[in-house]
């Protein structure tokens, strides 16, 4: 591709081109319709591809972007609409807020209204599905409401002048939720709460619009009912404070905190920023992914607009010669692709939509996995996904059509009038190129260098895209050369139809190398993301193999994904007293917020996780060692995320807020953990009862003693809790759910992946199918000096095998890179694993050879077509 | 007599059928005769019955007055505190549960200004949400509150919807208690009754803020309050109620209240207490009660009488009573669910035959939706 436009005749060619200027604006539409238009109805089938896949790249883009702004509405919605005209929330530390506080807060000046939140999980009883039951004070909320004038909690009138709502044991749900579980009015519905099974009574159905956005997927009931169903007697999840009009919001903390010393008290959006804050790496790189989608769509746009250039090489000459200005020809070409680009994107909105549902039901089941329990189930009404997109869209294709239509632009009328000159005869700056693509190599290894940017590898992105385009670079000089050797290296017996081979893809190298560029970033793509999910998968499966070493595992039904499902702890003595037991950990595990960012802290039995379990510990450490210290001093670990996001390593202290005040806590060690990316500190169970004052579980680890039926156990187990209360899992399906998990974790990063290396092949098919046609005339004297219809059609096969092998070994050496730097660097500042790298070199074999495969194939039936051509028709211009 | 009772009738009724263990209906009945009828022969004993009677079903108190700011204009208020019991099994558990229900009224009438502003409070017996004292007066529910002290003044503390109370009430008289022997007669049926005592004239000082500035007031205010169970005969439609406070030192309270077929219950009654704090019981064939005007609400259409002749022939009393502002409607969507006029009267005429002037508060319930 050649800038620098030629010197014969430029100087003349300028001065004319200022003459006509005006011409040229008015031959505008003339010109676009004889250079673009035409060309693109005569080439349909390709004009189709290119459209498709940026239609194709557009719609992943919106869809994605919507998956993503629906969920973060749904986190903002749900905190949001709960109390309206919330000041702050005041939240317990430990197990919960004295509820006799309640009226201490109410009566502080700069308090207008606080109003009490209990708030927890229940499941069904199939313990399939989790629901939020929150209980407010739907007694004194009433004229709360009314006086706020906001839209409040659902005042008696709006529940249909039935205040059936404050009998004992009855819910208040939206038709949504009722639709959800089978209910109506009066069904008693039973639920599993903390290993109970409860049952409770639809009070009240209502309209989804008459509850504000965050209570429609939830279960409301009074305080008295969710304090005896959840086990919070006397204890308060939240209080809701609004602020008295005179007090500023530091005097409102500061009374608060007067007379509630040891509570956190937070802004009311604190909850949904957090969630935007956990799930922005995720939803980052989901983006990411999106947009390299579209990447691989905007080269399939510089390959095409690059062809109908050189296509029409003569068309322009003649438009040149005959007065088109060089800016009116750039604008024509660049245009063209633009057009793809408006066209591509038109589709791609429309067909985003229609994808965006199912993208949001993978985005939410993947964050109510890792993150909270409910999240968005309804496409956000944002116009900003779909804008993105566009404008992404459209000026990918702008950009990709930038260099052809310089090309075209710089075509000289003398050059254009010679038949058979598609190909530009300026010499490769093959140097020039490989000292770019040098650059682009030295550019990525700095950028993976960064830190990222606000949580977001950002950096790692851009390393990332300078590999692409140093890969890209080094096309038309690899293929050159190869092109060369194989030359040289051909044996005589190859045939004449195979010894041409390398001459033909040397003298179109620039051509082939978009053809080949465009298909190794797709295969670069599909083999990095593959590399990336089996290395992380094979990680956490020997993690899981090392550190799963309980032979049941019990938590409360219902606890099938990050809630904070709980069962009270007197049954521990019962499961130790059994006789197949040897040993039972009791485990904990809740959010809490550390130096304002929302991490984990978990507490075990550390004396039986010690002897029978074996968490991974880092830097050498012995648990011997650390097992005590854990029990005899106050020292926590904490998990290798932990260590990571909070700058902490062994040896570290830091004060962690308890309902006894802070409490100075040293890390004992940093162990391997790929349970949450928020990160862990655990600590012994005695000494967390002993600080928070919690004694609830979320799940036992029974260690069976050698020899002991495991199905023995399990059934003995089951009499202690009674039936379907709890969930029992044996050490193998642990495993098995864990890695279930795992791969519903990466389900749009597999599908993504799948989109990508389709595009990539139909671009690949798209390019060489266009290259075969444009040489037609060629084929035909070729077939003039006698070569067999076959021969001509073995030539273009193995051209196009040849294209096909190149570009995708260069696509697998991008991948291999790619992949080092999603490893290393993208996956480790968004989420701070340590993955051991592992190749798939079997799936890669075979995304070579399908690759290969499609190209060849993609070749032979333009061969065909081109074999079968009528000798006078293509030849009629020599 | 007072008020809104039906409007209890028809909470109550919900809120003990909701509130009742699963099956409703027998609950009901069992917790039903638990509650203490109002029966004759009863001995007030104050300041015990000051406070709340926790074995009555049902009871309220009620402050209203007519207040006059330093440049003369004049603003009416009432304040409402309702105590509904509701008796079931208390389980172990939770301190929320719900035994007694409290609502509450506010309302504020800005003569000069022609607005009348109003708001509501609910709260439940728990946590110290709302809630009455024994042994003296004392209710609440959050911050709104009427309080007697032991020197005798009553403080009231209410704001909400832009307008706020703040008022420190001394007795002029003392409390007059309605009714004959103990008792004030709602209807035919035994248990028709309730306990009913009245402090008629209540000298008032204090702020009152409405639209934004806060304004010292004074004038006189009226407070009632009475206890049942299962008070109001059943087929009343509503009733009317008078308070009228008259400048030679006399008050008259009068209820009339309505059957569905438009006629007056014959147990109807009102109480005259002359300037010396004389009281006197009158029966229903002892005075008339004839509406002089009508006004229709805008908000639902209701048709209230606007504008009363009241007369009381063996006390030559011939009033005129009439509403200082046609519009004082509460529609309480979200505490008794009722609609119902409750409004600062003027009231002139003569009494003894000699001519006197007052102001007066006025309850018409029923007229907007069948009770």
């Amino acid at each position: 591709m050649r800038l620098t436009p030629p010197t014969a005749s430029s100087a003349c060619a300028t001065a004319r081109s200022k003459l006509t200027d005006e011409v040229s604006a008015a031959a505008f539409p003339a010109l676009f319709r004889a250079l673009v238009l035409r060309h693109v109805v005569a080439h349909r089938a390709r004009t189709l591809v290119t459209v498709a896949s940026v239609a194709i790249g557009v719609a992943v883009s919106v869809a994605i972007g919507l998956a993503n702004a629906s969920a973060i509405a749904s986190f903002s919605g749900s905190a949001a609409a709960l109390s309206p005209g919330t000041t702050v929330e005041v939240l317990p530390l430990g197990v919960g807020i004295p509820e006799k506080a309640l009226r201490q807060v109410q009566e502080l000046p700069g308090v207008r209204s606080a109003s009490p939140v209990v708030a927890g999980t229940v499941s069904d009883a199939a313990g399939q599905s989790a629901y939020d039951l929150v209980g407010v004070d739907l007694i004194g909320a009433l004229g709360l409401a009314s006086s706020t004038a906001g839209p409040g909690v659902p005042s008696s009138g709006e529940i249909d002048a039935d205040t059936r709502i404050l009998r004992r044991g009855e819910i208040v749900i939206s038709r949504r939720v009722a639709a959800r579980l089978h209910a109506r009015l009066g069904t008693p519905l039973k639920f599993v709460a903390g290993a109970r099974a409860v049952t409770l009574t639809v009070g009240a159905v209502i309209d989804d619009a008459a509850l504000p956005f965050g209570w429609r997927s939830i279960i409301i009931c009074d305080i008295s009912t969710a304090q005896e169903v959840l086990d919070r007697i006397g204890l308060l999840d939240r209080m809701d404070v609004v602020g008295a009009p005179q007090a500023d919001d530091q005097t409102l903390r500061r009374e608060l905190a007067r007379v509630l010393p040891n509570v956190r008290i937070a802004a009311p959006d604190e909850r949904a920023r957090q969630l935007t804050k956990m799930t922005q790496a995720f939803q980052f790189n989901l983006a990411a992914l999106a947009a390299i989608a579209l990447l691989v769509g905007a080269y399939l746009v510089f390959n095409a607009v690059s062809m109908s250039v050189v296509q029409r090489r003569s068309e322009i000459g003649v438009a040149r010669a005959l007065g088109a200005a060089r800016s009116t020809v750039f604008g024509v070409f660049l245009l063209e692709g633009v057009l793809v680009g408006v066209v591509g994107s038109a589709f791609g909105l429309v067909l985003g939509r229609l994808l965006a549902r199912k993208a949001l039901a993978v985005v939410s089941s993947t964050i109510d996995a890792l993150y909270t329990t409910d999240s968005a189930s309804q496409i956000a009404p944002t116009p900003e996904p779909y804008i993105a997109a566009a404008v992404l869209g459209v000026a990918f294709c702008l950009i990709a059509s930038l260099l052809p239509a310089l090309e075209a632009a710089s075509v000289p009328p003398t050059l254009a009038m010679r038949i058979g000159s598609w190909e530009s005869s300026q010499p490769l700056p093959g140097l020039l190129l490989v000292m770019a693509a040098i650059a682009a190599f030295g550019a990525a290894v700095l950028l993976a260098q960064l830190k990222p940017l606000d949580g977001r590898p950002v950096f790692g992105y851009a390393s990332a895209i300078a590999v692409i385009a140093g890969c890209s670079l080094l096309a038309a000089p690899l293929l050159a050369l190869i092109a060369k050797v194989a030359r040289t290296c051909l044996p005589a017996t190859a045939g004449a139809a195979l010894r041409l081979v390398p001459a033909n893809v040397q003298g179109r190298v620039r051509r082939n190398a978009v053809a080949i560029a465009s298909l190794m970033v797709g295969i670069a793509m599909t083999v990095s993301v593959a590399t990336l999910i089996a290395s992380f998968r094979e990680t956490v499966n020997t993690w899981i193999d090392e550190t799963l070493r309980g032979d049941l595992y019990i938590a409360p039904a219902g606890a099938v994904n990050a809630a904070d499902v709980t069962m009270p702890d007197d049954v521990l003595s019962r499961l130790r007293a059994l006789p197949q037991v040897a040993a039972a950990d009791a485990l904990r595990s809740r959010a809490i917020v550390l130096r304002g960012r929302p991490t984990n802290l978990a507490a075990s039995d550390i004396e039986v996780t010690s002897a029978f379990g074996n968490l991974p510990l880092l830097g050498g450490a012995r648990w011997s060692n650390v097992s005590r210290e854990l029990i005899d001093q106050p020292a926590v670990l904490v998990s290798e995320p932990f260590a990571r996001k909070f700058a902490m390593a062994t040896g570290a202290r830091f004060d962690l807020q308890t309902p006894n005040g802070d409490v100075r806590l040293r890390v004992a060690g940093v162990y391997r953990d790929y349970a949450s990316d928020l990160g862990y500190i655990l600590m012994d169970r005695t000494r967390y009862i002993r600080l928070f004052g919690d004694r609830r579980i979320n799940a036992v680890a029974l260690y069976a003693k050698p020899g002991a039926s495991i199905s023995a156990l399990r059934a003995a187990t089951l009499r202690v809790f009674g039936h379907n209360v709890v969930r029992l899992t044996a050490n193998g399906e642990l495993h098995e759910e864990a890695l279930a998990q795992f791969d519903r974790t990466f389900a749009v990063t597999y599908a993504l992946n799948g989109i990508a290396l389709v595009i990539s092949l139909l671009g690949i098919a798209s390019a060489l199918g266009a290259v075969v046609i444009e040489r037609r005339h060629e084929i035909g004297v070729l077939r003039c000096l006698g070569m067999t219809r076959r021969q001509v059609a073995t030539m273009i096969v193995a051209e196009a095998a040849l294209l096909g092998a190149v570009g995708a070994a260069l696509g697998l050496v991008a991948g291999y890179a790619l992949a080092v730097i999603l490893v290393f660097v993208i996956n480790r500042q968004a989420f701070g694993w340590t993955i051991a790298f592992v190749a798939t070199p079997l799936y890669d074999l075979k995304l070579y050879l399908v690759a290969v495969a499609t190209a060849a194939l993609a070749g032979a039936l333009p061969a065909r077509a081109a074999a079968r051509l009528p000798l006078a028709e293509t030849v009629r211009a020599e | 007599m007072k008020r809104v009772a039906s409007s209890f009738a028809i909470f109550t009724c919900c809120v003990l059928t909701s509130v009742a263990p699963q099956s409703a209906g027998a609950a009901h009945a069992a917790a039903a005769p638990a509650w203490q009828a109002a029966l004759p022969g009863y001995r007030f004993t104050f300041p015990v019955d000051y406070g709340a009677h926790e074995r009555f079903q049902n009871e309220w108190w009620y402050y209203t007055g007519n207040l006059a700011a330093a440049n003369g204009d004049r603003y009416g208020f009432e304040l409402t505190f309702f105590r509904v019991g509701i008796q079931r099994p208390l389980q172990r558990g939770s301190a929320w549960d719900v035994n007694d229900l409290y609502l509450a009224h506010l309302a504020v009438s800005d003569v000069r200004g022609r607005k009348f502003y109003f708001d509501e409070r609910t709260g439940r017996a728990a946590l110290s949400q709302a809630g009455a004292t024994t042994g003296d007066e004392h209710a609440w529910i959050g911050s709104w509150r009427a309080r007697r002290l032991p020197d005798g003044r009553h403080l009231l503390d209410a704001a909400g919807n832009g307008v706020s109370i703040h008022l420190a009430c001394t007795f002029a008289k003392p409390a007059a208690i309605h009714g004959r022997d103990g008792v004030s007669r709602k209807g035919r049926c035994a248990s028709c009754a309730s306990h009913y005592y009245s402090f008629t004239r209540l000298r008032t000082t204090g702020t009152i803020t409405v639209g934004g500035s806060t304004l010292d007031v004074r004038g006189l205010a009226w407070n009632d309050h009475e206890w049942g169970s299962d008070e109001v005969e059943s087929g009343a439609a509503g009733w009317s109620w008078f308070s009228m406070q008259l400048d030679n030192g006399a008050d008259i309270m009068l209820y009339l209240l309505r059957r569905t077929d438009g006629r007056i219950v014959p147990q109807s009654s009102g109480t005259i207490d002359d300037a010396a704090g004389r009281t006197e019981h009158l029966m229903l064939d002892q005075l008339s009660v004839e509406p002089q005007a009508w006004w229709t609400s805008p908000h639902d259409g209701a048709r209230y009488p606007a504008g009363w002749r009241v007369n009381i022939a063996g006390h030559r009393i011939a009033l005129e009573v009439e509403p200082l502002l046609a519009d004082q409607e509460l529609i309480t969507k979200r505490s008794t669910r009722i609609a119902y006029w409750e409004g600062a009267c003027a009231v002139r005429g003569t009494y003894d035959g000699k001519p006197v002037r007052g102001f007066g508060y006025t309850e018409l319930t029923g007229y907007a939706a069948h009770l």
